[in-house]
């Protein structure tokens, strides 16, 4: 081994026993906000995708690896402020202020602040996305996110009463957050029972956004393209998700689809969304493609 | 000797000032933030505070537009988490739209969560929200604050249309949303804390105006409004003792 690798493997040593030093103090700091996240996966279906997102963060940066041993640089002071911000923010959320969103959100400037403190600058650039995947794992309050969605909701279950009116022969009414129809085989109502239904997996949707976007290394005009392209996706596979759930609702003449219609659509929309990003973040624009190859043959280099 | 070379290295890596440092903050925070905290947040807890006068004695004899024509009755709440409301329907003969309701609740409970609002609990009764707004009223009564914003819902139910006003009083400020009611509940200063939601709600017909519903609901919550804090809700001075 020459003294340069000798070197570069003992810098990424040093900075890995001091990282995982620091999060193992965060965790014994923010032990019950992390259990309160792990134990919301069970308690709704919305939630599932947090069960991913530790998978999702150790592909990435498995990924990114050589990348981020060659950002490794001196460690920066400010980690140390962001650290204070964070505890801070979470102080201020349990008194006087109650917010128990901003108690989980306090999180990222303390993570933040542990990968600034141990790794440099250049690796937290390289962990933003981690850090982005980490947010989308937090639960939003029940009753905030009720009221954020409402338009979003409306224009979801609006939209796909409008788009089964054309289907041949379905008549549909929105009552509520229901929409009903009647079909020349039957009639019924789409959505009974679920909280959020006209709006349920958008954190999914983005989570899996934000991993295929940052599995690759992209040029900073596509991630822009793609921020701005991020949330017509989001919304339009919310769409499908809802629509493919009415119609296998209203052809599911024998019997009622019941979860099976839900869980059907679902499945299509996740895929949907996968691929939708897929292409918004790979489609071979000549305006992208020259800066992006040599980001990834850089970054081959590296390895 | 490569290998207590490596050692040597990471040892020296973790003995940095600034990895140090922040190890300490971070212990530190993990033994004694949160308790601290806790202790603080109950040393300046703040104290449920009573109605003036009981929102049950509502004087409507008070709301000038609605003293003749129209008819007053009591509703029975259904799920408010408070017993100090008011709901009340007024309904009339002649002109429209034909009925009005006032629908005022009172917290004081601390640890209260701030209701759900019409427009989130509307829809889940089967509402479809056609517009919502934020509108300013004008109230010449109230020397402090003259002009009110409040939140307008146009909503569809199955055969009528609705329009529904809002706001909360927090502590002697009006606030048109919970996240705004949960700021003033736990920012710092007074001794003791309340919130009330005040809604006005009327209908009008499916293809009909909603001008003169959103006139009717705005007079009734003006008019509402002045004798709820000149009689009902504890005073600002009230909250500092």
């Amino acid at each position: 081994m020459s003294n340069q690798q000798e070197l570069t493997s003992n810098k990424v040593a040093g900075a890995l026993a001091r990282l995982v030093i620091l999060l193992a103090l965060f965790v014994w700091m923010f032990r019950p906000e992390l259990t309160g996240t792990i134990s919301n996966i069970a308690k709704s279906s919305e939630r599932v995708h947090v069960l991913v997102i530790p998978l999702m963060i150790l592909l990435l940066t498995y990924h990114h690896r050589a990348a981020l041993a060659e950002r490794l640089s001196k460690c920066s002071l400010w980690g140390i402020v962001l650290l204070l911000i964070g505890l801070a923010l979470y102080a201020a959320a349990t008194w006087p202020f109650n917010y128990a969103y901003v108690h989980n959100v306090a999180m990222i400037p303390v993570l933040a602040g542990i990968v600034l403190v141990t790794c440099g600058w250049g690796v937290l650039k390289f962990s933003l996305p981690m850090l982005l995947l980490v947010m989308l794992a937090f639960p939003i309050g029940s009753r905030i996110y009720a009221r954020l969605i409402i338009r979003p909701e409306t224009y979801t279950i609006a939209g796909s009463a409008a788009t089964l009116a054309r289907l041949p022969g379905v008549d549909t009414v929105v009552r509520g957050l229901d929409i009903f129809f009647e079909s020349d085989f039957v009639s019924g109502v789409v959505a009974l029972g679920e909280s959020n239904r006209g709006a349920k997996l958008l954190l999914a949707f983005a989570t899996i956004g934000v991993f295929v976007v940052f599995s690759r290394s992209r040029s900073i005009w596509r991630l822009i393209v793609v921020g701005f392209a991020a949330v017509p996706i989001i919304f339009f596979c919310n769409f499908f998700r809802f629509f493919c759930w009415a119609v296998l609702e209203i052809y599911a003449i024998a019997a009622p689809a019941g979860m099976l219609a839900r869980n059907i659509s679902t499945t299509f929309s996740l895929l949907l969304a996968y691929a939708l990003f897929a292409f918004v973040s790979s489609a071979g624009l000549n305006l992208f493609v020259d800066i992006e190859e040599t980001a990834r043959s850089q970054e081959t280099t590296y390895a | 000797m490569r290998e207590n070379r490596n050692i040597i290295s990471v040892v020296r890596s973790l003995l940095s000032a600034g990895f140090i440092f922040s190890a300490a903050v971070l212990g530190i925070a993990a033994v004694g933030l949160r308790p601290g905290v806790k202790a603080l947040s109950e040393y300046y807890a703040k104290e449920p505070i009573e109605v003036r006068r009981p929102l049950k004695e509502f004087d409507i004899s008070c709301l000038p537009s609605f003293e003749s024509g129209w008819v007053s009755s009591n509703i029975p709440p259904d799920e408010i988490e408070t017993d100090e409301y008011a709901i009340i329907r007024f309904i009339r003969e002649q002109g429209e739209p034909r009925e009005v309701v006032l629908f005022v609740t009172y917290y004081s409970d601390p640890r209260s969560k701030v209701p759900h609002t019409p427009d989130v609990c509307y829809r889940q009764g089967g509402a479809v929200v056609k517009e919502m707004k934020n509108i300013t009223i004008d109230i010449p009564e109230l020397a402090r604050c003259p002009k009110v914003k409040a939140r307008l819902l146009l909503l569809q139910q199955r055969t009528y249309n609705q329009v529904v006003i809002f706001c909360f009083y927090a502590d002697g400020q009006f606030k048109h949303s919970r996240e705004q009611v949960r700021w003033m509940m736990g920012k710092p200063g007074n001794r003791y804390v309340y919130f009330s939601k005040i809604e006005t709600v009327s209908s009008y017909p499916i293809d009909g105006s909603p001008g003169p519903a959103i006139d009717i609901c705005k007079r009734l919550f003006r008019e509402a409004v002045s004798i709820l804090i000149s009689e009902h809700f504890p005073t600002k001075e009230q909250l500092k003792r």
